[in-house]
């Protein structure tokens, strides 16, 4: 099979490396690609980017510096000491093999046969070569493992320059960093293959649709440009998501959007990508990683509530209290970012699935579809469940209705919400950042850092563990002007367990069978309470909620005060009767007062 | 009887043993109706040997088959061949899987071992151009490399136009050995262009002072960072050459 050189590829990353304009990288890559076999244009692609594949489907390369350090030691026939003292100096193993390899080893005599005929064992490294064997490593996995992976290196190592040993070391310990954006690997393939960055555009899209820059490569290296564009959607390779713009002005919003949108609540969890084929599905999340492993729950619901053979929905895994139904903040999903246990975090830590778009049914591509069509198709597809439902949405038309559907996302623990034009060219834009999808975000929110004091007026029924007792509890504030008692939020953590056995108990004397005359709430209890029982509460932030009674008005038309992501502290007020508990007006001031931090910008892991 | 062959002088072929032994401790002799071969890389890859023996030098050479390869192991055959006389002839016989080797002087001895499979590569020779071409006597450079073994573990080879110098460096001293055809320290000297490269003295000192006895002179061949060259000519026709790959700095 046609080959190339080790050495051409690392003479190319040399230069690489010595370049920083952009425009040079690609003139530098047009050239390499040129004189590289399309039989391993993918495999180089790969090793560029420092990997073995596209990332959602490449084996983890990453060696242990240990383990790679012994590798040169062995290699080099030198002390594990000798290599870690020039691995200190030069702070990069890459660099300190290479320089340990022009003093130490002479150059082999191997190296001045030339060529075809040379003996095995003396042949130049291949591309392929390096490649397969860093598979090998990557794959080299139970008893036995580090040996072979050692042994595969130390092999690799001895037939290396001691260039080609510094670039293969930085390949094998994840730290190859040589610059190289994938939009310059697109621009040199189209000048490559198909004679000029004109054809950009339709690399570009094969490459959002199919994101291995390794496959287009080789595509196009094969079949030329009328390959590419046969490029489709498929199961189970994840299409690059479609990102959005940000705004935080609500007119400004619906005027980009042509008067009218689609809001959606923005939950704060994890945006992924479900791709179900029969009963297979896996899951990718926004930077396309396979997370399918972290949410076996959320593949068991993929397969029961999608009413389709294949299918690609996108969705937002938000992590939830199971006792209560709450969202909770998107940090709880971490917990499930693990490799062992998971089940166990899948008990402790659920999560609810709400999907807002839909990509791809049987056969059938939607890329092209505009957003009501596919949000119509979504609802056909998608059978809802308690933890499996489609994002709450509202079309909205009016600057205020945008706000209150903005206020109540905010209060029941989104991140805001995203506004999504309806018009006829609403296709699913991929891999751009584009005015089609609008998020509305605060820019800052407030800090919370005091206490309150609330009355508890209503209780609702535990789920799961909590069944038998109560799962939130509907907490007020007091208002000595009119004299009531006004909902503020729904607690339901901060309870131990010991709290939870004993709440029934102490609330029964309270239960009355319908809400309590001095109780003004929008709020449907289970239960209700004569206001009596006082607990301490903390939360993140007071918000404005259109759900909650407190200060309803006072702030702003038809919005309340809500504690966001309340908790108990664990002291029971009993010192206190209900008419010594925070006040409407206390509340209105914390409200004012609460410290304004700044919301910083999304990591790149979280959703749009 | 595959193959049979006789050489005047023992002595000679433990000196040759000894010499191929600086480079590895064993390997396939090749026979053919030429004569004798041997071509074998040290385990570090870092020289080369190349020995060609033919059949002219031998007193007697006999083969019945088109092509023997005799697998031995250096130190195994040294020991018999320490056991020879001065004038010692002897005889190298193959058959049925065993090396016979007769000593014969006032008394013959026949010794007999088992031949050994060697894994051989085929192997070509390293391609160089060299541009620097010196003949010397073999002790002279015995002795300077000897000096700068004190100095160093590399030795540098200078060609210049009229000189060729062996420099060896390090924090105890400096050693610089001078040659040219003037002084009469070269016999011959050709430069196609002045080159200079590193060697190591390990492998350069271990060589030279054993195979100074195979021949009283040696040709010295290299370039700026390529394989050197020594080229020992053996008495008849034979050649014994070794090359040493450079070591880069």
């Amino acid at each position: 099979m046609a080959d190339l050189e080790f050495s051409a590829l690392v003479n190319f990353y040399e230069k690489i490396e010595a370049t920083s304009s952009r425009l040079a990288m690609t003139d530098l890559l047009v050239a390499l690609f040129k004189r590289t076999p399309p039989e391993v244009i993918d495999k180089l692609v790969y090793l560029t980017r420092g990997t073995l594949g596209p990332d959602y489907a490449a084996p983890e390369l990453g060696v242990a510096e240990k383990l790679a350090l012994r590798a040169v030691a062995l290699a080099l026939g030198l002390g594990a000491k000798e290599v870690e003292a020039a691995y200190k100096q030069l702070g990069d193993l890459g660099s300190a093999a290479e320089e340990l390899m022009k003093k130490r080893k002479p150059a082999s005599i191997l190296d001045f046969f030339g060529g075809a005929e040379a003996a095995q064992s003396g042949r130049p490294l291949t591309v392929g070569e390096v490649y397969d064997a860093l598979m090998r490593i990557a794959k080299a996995a139970g008893p036995g493992a580090q040996d072979a992976k050692i042994t595969t290196l130390v092999a690799l190592l001895k037939r290396a320059q001691p260039k080609e040993a510094k670039y293969l070391l930085r390949i094998v310990t994840g730290k190859l960093r040589l610059g190289v954006a994938d939009m310059t690997i697109l621009d040199a393939l189209a000048v490559a293959f198909a004679g000029s960055k004109s054809a950009r555009p339709i690399i570009e899209r094969a490459y959002n649709v199919h994101p291995d820059l390794g496959y287009i490569a080789k595509v196009l290296a094969e079949q030329g440009l009328e390959g590419v564009k046969g490029i489709r959607v498929t199961v189970g390779v994840p299409v690059k998501p479609m990102l959005a713009e940000r705004l935080s002005d609500p007119a400004e919003i619906l005027s980009k959007l042509g008067g009218a949108c689609l809001a959606e609540y923005k939950y704060d969890g994890e945006r992924v990508q479900a791709h179900k084929k029969g009963d297979e599905v896996v899951l990718f999340s926004r930077r396309l990683e396979n997370i399918t492993s972290h949410y076996p729950d959320v593949v068991e619901m993929v397969r029961e509530h999608v009413r389709a053979g294949e299918a690609i929905l996108e969705g937002e895994i938000v992590a939830i209290n199971p006792d209560t139904g709450e969202m909770l903040p998107f940090q709880e999903l971490m917990h499930r970012r693990r490799k062992y246990e998971v089940e166990e975090a899948m008990e402790k830590y659920p999560v609810s699935v709400f999907l807002f778009d839909l990509l791809y049914v049987d056969g059938e591509s939607l890329l092209d579809a505009p957003l009501p069509e596919r949000r119509k198709r979504l609802e056909e597809v998608v059978e809802e469940g308690e933890r499996f439902r489609l994002a709450r949405s509202q079309i909205v038309k009016s600057p205020d209705e945008l706000m209150r559907f903005f206020e109540e996302a905010v209060a029941e623990g989104c991140e805001g919400v995203m506004c999504k034009s309806l018009e006829r060219d609403s296709i699913y834009q991929m891999g751009a950042r584009g005015w089609l999808w609008i998020k509305f975000k605060r820019d800052y929110r407030y800090e919370m850092t005091d206490t309150v004091d609330l009355v508890v007026v209503g209780a609702f029924y535990g789920r799961g563990k909590r069944a038998g007792t109560y799962g939130a509890l509907l907490m007020a504030a007091y208002s000595p002007e009119e004299d009531v008692f006004k909902t503020v939020c729904k607690v339901g953590s901060g309870f131990t367990d010991e709290d939870l056995a004993q709440l029934p108990k102490l609330l029964e004397p309270y239960r009355i069978d319908h809400k309590h005359p001095r109780v003004v709430s929008r709020m449907e209890a289970d239960v209700w309470f004569v206001p009596a029982v006082v607990l301490e509460i903390i939360g993140a932030e007071i918000t404005l909620s259109p759900m909650h009674t407190c200060a309803l008005g006072k702030l702003r038309p038809d919005a309340g005060l809500a504690i966001r992501f309340p908790r108990f502290t664990g002291r029971y007020r009993f010192d206190k009767k209900p008419e010594d508990a925070t006040t409407e007006e206390e509340l209105v001031e914390m409200y004012k007062r609460q410290k304004k931090v700044a919301v910083p910008k999304a990591p790149a892991g979280e959703a749009a | 009887m595959p193959l049979k062959f006789e050489f005047p002088d023992a002595r000679d072929w433990r000196y040759l043993i000894e010499s191929l032994q600086t480079v590895i401790e064993e390997a396939n002799f090749i026979a053919d109706a030429e004569g004798l071969r041997l071509r074998a890389l040290d385990p570090s890859r870092i020289a080369m040997v190349d020995l060609y023996m033919p059949r002219e030098v031998f007193e007697l050479y006999e083969i019945d088959e088109e092509r023997v390869r005799i697998g031995v192991n250096f130190d195994d055959l040294n020991k018999i061949l320490k056991r020879a006389k001065a004038k010692d002839k002897i005889l190298f016989q193959v058959e049925g899987g065993r090396l016979r080797v007769t000593l014969a002087g006032k008394a013959e001895r026949t010794f007999s071992l088992p031949l050994i499979d060697v894994v051989g590569e085929e192997l070509p020779l390293p391609k160089v151009t060299f541009d620097v071409t010196a003949k010397m006597v073999s002790d002279t450079l015995r002795d300077a490399l000897k000096d700068a073994e004190m100095i160093s573990d590399t030795a540098r080879f200078v060609g210049e136009e009229k000189e060729l110098k062996i420099v060896a460096k390090s924090d105890k001293g400096e050693l610089e050995a001078r040659f040219s055809l003037e002084s009469g320290s070269l016999l011959e000297y050709e430069v196609k262009q002045p080159s200079t490269s590193s060697y190591s003295l390990e492998y350069l000192e271990d060589i030279v002072s054993k195979a100074y006895r195979i021949s009283d002179l040696v040709t010295l061949e290299f370039s700026t960072n390529k394989p050197l060259s020594l080229t020992f000519d053996i008495a008849g026709g034979g050649v014994l050459r070794y090359f040493l790959a450079p070591r880069m700095e």
